[in-house]
């Protein structure tokens, strides 16, 4: 990624941003490790790859520098989500565009006996996002560092099996998500890293009154869960980030895509970050949206 | 395991002979709450099924006012604000409107049924309607039985 270190350089060496936010390898490849460059000598340092998972628009709320960002085309949809409602002006930051034709899966790596990734990164290791991406090239940058890649015929659907799993009956899915739920040790990583969860008060904190006990004992962590979908129904950019970081494998985008799925179907088509002219749902109406519910 | 789920449906079973639905109703000052007080005016009656809640308007009404509801022992709620067009506030009920079409969404997704959740548009003028729609719902949660979820 020479082109890549030269740009980073440029930019802290004519001062035109504080910190270059990237990544560099770490000791577990194909891993590799968020960076923070503030000197130009630093920018050596930098890579990208298949290994370079992680959704690094979270660091940028909050900063207090100006910084440049290396982001993938599906992560930039956070920062469309965040300008729409007024989190994040799009020029407080510089947005470095790459090309990415896909990313690691951790845990399919790790259930498939690797300790280290075949030299090609195939399907069968690549994350399910990858899958179905239509944004392999960062929309909307002020640089774009790399080769850009050549459009990628998807290999599954975005929502393929949802239907058929949520046609079971309302018990049958009751009985499953407490289930799941219950595996659910309130560690709170999934909100932690979700690039849309920047609430500084978190109604899962606040105790006056309490909505959402704390302790996981109960239906507690399904009520937490619920409210969570309910967070980012109509928002959640699907970047898998909250998957990867759950400690106990709560497949948690199944219920994320869901509503994703039946919000497209209502709102014409809204996908979360696709056009920054159509608002997010719910922050939105239209005289004619469905109402065949109400009496 | 076993024993303990066929105890919980036998239950289910003997606590639906007698049962009557608690419905909590989160209604709008400036129409369905108005509405209502016209029913009580003109003496017409209606299920004391449900509870009424005064909110300014069905656009205030919190999703986790839903699910609170739910949680601490309603078996299904109701929200009912202005015809589209008339609220108070211009658009309160249109954004109501879509926040509980995904509510409802998010209960069947997560097993909950989403007829426990109804909506009504019910001016304050309709006294007679609003009556009519607290036997309607009444006797869809009915049907639908106690509530056990979360
Ligand atoms: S909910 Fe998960 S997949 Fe969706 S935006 Fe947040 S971290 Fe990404
Ligand atoms: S990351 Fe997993 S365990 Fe932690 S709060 Fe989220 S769902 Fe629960
Ligand atoms: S004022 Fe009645 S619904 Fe808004």
């Amino acid at each position: 990624m020479e082109q890549l270190i030269q740009e980073a350089k440029k930019l802290l060496e004519e001062n035109k941003v504080d910190v270059v936010i990237g990544y560099r390898s770490s000791p577990l490849p194909p891993f590799t490790r968020p960076a923070f460059i503030r000197r130009p000598e630093d920018c050596e340092q930098l890579v990208f790859n298949c290994g370079s998972v992680y959704n690094l628009t979270r660091y940028l709320i909050g900063l207090g520098e100006k910084p440049a960002i290396v982001v993938k085309g599906c992560e930039q949809r956070g920062l469309v989500v965040l300008e729409q409602e007024n989190m994040l002006p799009r020029d407080s930051y510089l947005l470095i565009g790459v090309g990415c034709s896909g990313q690691v899966d951790e845990r399919k790596l790790r259930e498939g006996g690797f300790d280290r990734l075949p030299e090609q990164l195939s399907d069968e290791l690549m994350a399910d996002k990858c899958l179905y991406c239509d944004q392999h090239n960062t929309p909307d940058a002020d640089i774009f560092v790399g080769d850009e890649v050549e459009s990628v015929e998807p290999r599954t659907e975005r929502y393929a099996g949802l239907d058929e799993f949520f046609a079971q009956d309302y018990e049958e899915l009751y009985h499953h998500w407490t289930e799941v739920f219950s595996r659910c040790i309130r560690c709170y990583a999934c909100r932690n890293i979700c690039p849309l969860c920047y609430c500084e008060q978190c109604i899962s904190y606040v105790n006056m009154p309490q909505w959402l006990p704390r302790s996981v004992a109960d239906n507690n962590n399904y009520l937490f869960h619920m409210r969570r979908v309910l967070c980012m129904a109509g928002r959640c950019i699907d970047c898998g980030e909250c998957e990867r970081a759950c400690p106990v494998d709560i497949p948690l985008r199944t219920l994320y895509k869901r509503i994703a799925q039946k919000i497209e179907g209502f709102f014409y088509g809204y996908r979360a970050g696709n056009n920054r002219e159509q608002l997010p749902p719910l922050q939105d109406f239209n005289k004619d949206d469905s109402a065949d519910f109400i009496l | 395991m076993a024993d303990a789920e066929t105890t919980a449906k036998t239950k289910k079973k003997a606590d639906r002979t007698g049962f009557e639905p608690h419905i909590i109703g989160f209604l709008c000052n400036w129409c369905t709450y108005a509405g209502a007080d016209l029913a009580g005016t003109s003496r017409i009656g209606y299920p004391t099924n449900i509870k009424a809640v005064r909110v300014p308007c069905s656009g205030r009404v919190d999703a986790m006012y839903v699910i609170n509801a739910l949680k601490n022992g309603a078996d299904g709620v109701l929200v009912s604000g202005c015809h589209p067009g008339d609220c108070h506030y211009n658009q309160g009920n249109y954004y109501a409107r879509r926040r509980f079409m995904i509510l409802r969404e998010i209960f069947s997704a997560m097993g909950i049924n989403p007829e426990r959740l109804q909506m009504s548009w019910c001016s304050a003028a309709e006294g007679a309607k609003w009556a009519q729609i607290v036997a309607q719902v009444t006797e869809k949660i009915r049907e639908l039985g106690p509530f056990e979820g979360i």
